[in-house]
């Protein structure tokens, strides 16, 4: 083929192109500047330990969200199917617990919001002992609930990392269980006086629980620094801080922020 | 008013929320969000030292570790480390003096 062909050939191709292409850019825009839109708002049904996030968009499109008890951290995430009717069913939540959210897709985020679980129901037991004991009030909730991360956790935006890299010697679920966990740990330090040792030069409290290899960490204002099971079998030994009692520790709880 | 904050003796992060170690010696727990290592966990019950720890960081291509907290705006690694070996020629660090090997930054 002659380079005058080709020429030709390339300036036919080039005049045809010239008519296609603004009606393919047309076409192209209206799909990529369409933005999904939101129907009404999301529908949030709960329970103690659960919570259903329903909403509409006008064209189908990813289903995701993102929830945590700290506004300005929503670490916890649920996805879901490519639909214009997003369902989202959210577990493991605490009760009486306040959870902000934010609803969209993986490009587009549509609405924030929050609710609140509702208050854990007295176990069978309690009710029996209340109902045979006279003069006692039935107990509303169970075990006492840890108080959200956002409160007992030290650096709330640490929390995470400490789950990714700990979570998995407590089996946690999440961040959350995981903080509630180590929560949990400070009271069976109270009540069962397990070994504490406490360091004067900066409140760190210390504790380990022989029977679990659990050891935790809490700064002087009850919140917790960490959680995890030490591989080293001396660990515990090597740790600084004078011996304490769980008598000494009545005083040092998180309070709310 | 603004907390003061903490250098970090392994990889030289400058904005650590607690001293590495207490006076007592204790680890602070803190995990670094530049190189990921856990004060009192990664030396204490894992056995690795600074500057083995800091070796293999840069070995790795000083990746920024924490999953959360995402690293500062113009973030440079190779800075933060000549920050620490400047840091640690002109005073001791606390508790335990860093000898940084800069021959695997090089």
């Amino acid at each position: 083929m002659t380079r005058q062909t080709i020429q030709r050939l390339l300036r036919f191709i080039m005049s045809r192109l010239s008519h296609i292409l603004p009606i393919l850019a047309l076409f192209w825009g209206s799909i990529v500047t369409h933005a999904v839109e939101l129907i009404g708002k999301p529908v949030v049904t709960t329970t103690a330990n659960s919570a259903t996030l329903e909403w509409r968009t006008d064209v189908a499109c990813g289903t995701r969200a993102q929830f945590g008890t700290d506004p300005a951290q929503l670490t916890q995430k649920a996805e879901g199917a490519v639909t214009a009717q997003h369902r989202l069913d959210l577990t493991d939540l605490a009760p009486a617990c306040t959870y902000h959210y934010s609803v969209g897709s993986a490009r587009t985020h549509l609405a924030t919001g929050s609710f609140s679980t509702t208050a854990a129901k007295a176990s069978l037991m309690q009710k029996i002992i209340s109902a045979i004991t006279p003069g006692t009030a039935p107990a509303a909730t169970g075990p006492q609930q840890a108080p959200p991360a956002g409160v007992t956790w030290g650096h709330p935006d640490s929390l995470q990392d400490h789950f990714d890299r700990h979570g998995r010697d407590f089996q946690s679920r999440n961040p959350e269980h995981y903080a509630a966990q180590a929560w949990e740990l400070r009271q069976r330090a109270k009540t069962e006086n397990l070994p504490m040792k406490l360091d004067d030069s900066d409140g760190t409290l210390r504790v380990w629980e022989p029977k679990t290899r659990a050891f935790a960490a809490y700064n002087r204002n009850g919140t917790t620094k960490t959680l995890f099971r030490p591989e080293n079998s001396t660990y515990w030994q090597r740790q600084p801080g004078r011996t304490i009692q769980a008598s000494e520790l009545s005083q040092k709880m998180p309070k709310e922020r | 008013m603004k907390s003061p904050t903490h250098m970090c003796p392994v990889c030289g992060y400058p904005s650590l929320k607690e001293t590495p170690r207490s006076s007592e010696g204790g680890g602070s727990y803190e995990i670094c969000p530049s190189c990921h290592f856990e004060f009192g966990v990664t030396d204490d019950d894992k056995g690795v030292d600074y500057n083995a720890y800091r070796e293999e960081w840069i070995t790795k291509g000083m990746p920024w570790s924490s999953t959360t907290r995402k690293e500062p705006k113009n973030w440079v690694p190779g800075s933060q480390l000549a920050n620490l070996a400047l840091r640690a020629t002109l005073s001791r660090v606390k508790g335990r003096p860093p000898r940084i090997m800069l021959d695997a930054v090089a």
